[in-house]
């Protein structure tokens, strides 16, 4: 088991130096100089040179790249050139916004939508189901502007529910800023998932081993709950797991409409105003951070399924 | 008189499909023994899985269902019983062994879990006392070790190994009767042997009906007492194995002897290939039956009269204990 896990770690050294390459490349030497982005067409050439100093664009390209890596491995990715902040410390506090809004969403999103998938796969067929996959097709078919819309208009601003937009970063007044984007994420992604979880959960129930655990005489209660549940825990981790990073996505529309100071604002005020050092490094941490999903799904795979040990 | 274990009467198992409704299972009956073995053979898409999904009350919800007929369990009627009933019933007095015992399992279990959860279920064990009688079930259905073997995974055992677990765990709650879904047909030719003996040694020991579910005529005769034959949901002959082999009446039976690869030795030591015929044709979609006699396009020896009514099935002999019945209009 350790040293399964520690191959499986040793594996992932090569993709991070892989996705680091291509994340330099694709900023670096494909995007072009971001000095003039940055200081405009009437910047005298000293400011412009003082610059490419400052941020190493002087530097030769394999020099740079080495610069880069150091970056990634002491979490220190220079100052943001619309802010002059460093740009970890911005990382830092924006963390906090997202993650209060991102982690009981993704919870749950997470448990609702596994929940209602075993409960409608229980019930495959009958009107319980068909109602229920009704309403995920029509949830997953409604954009997530909609939802933003209608509830800024209709439940914050004429029912006066929750406040329209903004946050407070002291508890529990951040709870309600909160509320209503991470109800919008939970309706928008339930959809998707239930229908995900569902598809997978009834995939199980067609396998040989089902009918044999029901001649053994168990009931479909134990039959469902005990043999296939496990057996549909693989392809339930992974979704769960590839969605992590995709939630850091998810909050740019929501962190941006609620005006939640979040890393998703963070993001898309620097793509606004080509923040290039701050696009960068957000860049590279939702990277990372799916590479590590990943990696965190693979261990979590040898304990829910046997024969992953001997591959 | 022996009693009889099992009594199907009259089964009629049907499927609601796309195209209507087919009868995958149209009058069938017969009845087992203790301690003796009924084989039912016939080709693929006979009904012969429905038979022994039927008796087991597994037909796949709600496209197929039973729509009438008995299974008299020891003279109680199957039918009738609640789903919780008929949970006792299953792995415990009537088990059933499947064909394909590389997917029957359950890959995230322990082959001794899997075994104890039977056990645990019907006999009221606690799950460490099963484990013991788990690995005194493998030692009986010849698994080496099997004290080490119990705590492995489905995926770590052959094919052979796995029908061995799949056999044990039918037989863990002492059943009285044993269905095998064709228990052999997924294995190496000297597994399936070793399978065979196996099933024999333990129906003498136990004392259980077995019913054998092949295509396998080589098998019926070496392991059975009595036969059906069905073809395309119908049974078109019946009787003793003495008697169908010696004197195999309806042309599909004799169809199917005839297809049975032989291999014997001529007075000079020499080995004898006997031709293999075939069958033409295939079985017919239960969705578009002739009229008459089912088998009648593939009938060598076809009339006229078998393209009007279908035959019925009919008694052409009889001895003390079994009767030979045949569905086919002409008089051989």
């Amino acid at each position: 088991m350790l040293f399964y896990i520690v191959r499986k770690l040793l594996a992932t050294v090569p993709t991070l130096f892989g996705v680091a390459l291509i994340v330099f490349v694709l900023f670096n030497m494909v995007g072009g100089d971001p000095t003039y982005q940055m200081l405009g067409r009437h910047a005298s050439e000293q400011q412009i040179q003082e610059v490419r100093h400052e941020y190493g664009f002087d530097q030769p390209k394999p020099v740079q790249f080495l610069t880069y890596l150091k970056q990634i491995a002491t979490f220190d990715y220079g100052r943001s050139f619309a802010t002059r902040q460093p740009i970890s410390q911005m990382i830092l506090e924006g963390a906090g916004p997202s993650l209060s809004l991102m982690i009981p969403a993704f919870l749950i999103t997470t448990i609702l939508s596994v929940g209602i998938g075993l409960l409608v796969a229980y019930f495959k067929g009958r009107s319980l189901d068909r109602f229920v996959v009704v309403v995920c097709v029509f949830g997953m078919s409604v954009p997530m502007l909609a939802y933003i819309l209608f509830g800024q208009y209709f439940l914050a601003y004429r029912w006066g529910w929750f406040p329209i937009s903004g946050y407070e970063s002291t508890w529990p007044d951040r709870i309600q800023y909160i509320l209503m984007p991470m109800l919008i994420f939970v309706i928008v992604s339930l959809g998707y998932d239930v229908r995900f979880y569902r598809a997978a959960i009834l995939e199980e129930t067609t396998q040989d081993y089902v009918r044999t655990a029901r001649a053994k005489g168990l009931s479909e209660f134990e039959v469902f709950f005990r043999h296939v549940l496990k057996n549909s825990m693989v392809p339930i981790l992974t979704n769960i797991v590839l969605e992590i990073p995709l939630l850091i996505l998810g909050a740019f529309l929501l962190e941006s409409f609620f005006g939640i100071p979040g890393l998703g604002s963070i993001t898309i005020d620097a793509v606004n105003n080509s923040d290039f050092p701050v696009i960068k490094a957000m860049t590279t941490l939702v990277s990372f951070l799916y590479i590590l999903g990943n990696l965190a799904t693979d261990i979590l795979y040898v304990v829910v399924d046997p024969r992953v040990r001997l591959k | 008189m022996v009693e009889k274990v099992l009594e199907v009467k009259s089964l009629r198992t049907v499927f609601s499909t796309e195209g209507g409704e087919l009868r995958a299972v149209d009058d069938v009956s017969f009845s087992v023994s203790a301690g003796k073995t009924l084989g039912i053979v016939g080709e693929s898409g006979c009904g012969k899985s429905v038979t022994s999904l039927s008796i087991m009350r597994l037909i796949p919800r709600p496209s197929g269902s039973i729509e009438s007929g008995q299974i008299l369990y020891r003279g109680q009627d199957l039918l009738g019983l609640s789903s919780e009933e008929m949970r006792r019933i299953r792995g415990n007095e009537i088990s059933m062994i499947f064909q394909e015992p590389m997917t029957s399992l359950n890959p995230v279990f322990t082959i001794g879990y899997q075994v104890s959860e039977a056990i645990v279920l019907h006999q009221r064990l606690t799950l460490r006392d099963a484990r013991s009688r788990a690995i005194e079930m493998f030692e009986l259905v010849g698994i080496p070790s099997p004290a080490k073997r119990v705590d492995e995974y489905p995926h770590q055992l052959s094919g052979g190994m796995r029908q061995r677990v799949m056999i044990a765990m039918a037989l863990a709650c002492h059943p009285k009767v044993l269905i095998a879904d064709e228990p052999t047909t997924a294995l190496d030719v000297t597994v399936q042997a070793q399978i065979l003996d196996l099933l024999r040694d333990l129906q003498q020991k136990v004392g259980m009906a077995l019913i054998l579910i092949t295509h396998d005529l080589g098998v019926v005769a070496e392991v059975a007492d009595d036969v059906v034959v069905m073809y395309a949901g119908r049974v078109v002959e019946q009787g003793s194995v003495k008697e169908i082999f010696k004197n195999p009446k309806m042309p599909y039976t004799r169809g199917l002897l005839r297809s049975s690869p032989t291999l014997t030795l001529d007075s000079g030591g020499r080995l004898r290939r006997g031709r293999l015929e075939t069958i033409p044709g295939i079985v017919p979609s239960l969705l578009s039956l002739p009229k008459g006699c089912r088998f009648q396009d593939r009938c060598s020896s076809v009339l006229e009269a078998c393209r009007g009514n279908e035959p019925e099935l009919r008694l052409i002999s009889s001895d003390s204990d079994s009767r030979h019945l045949i569905r086919c209009v002409r008089d051989i």
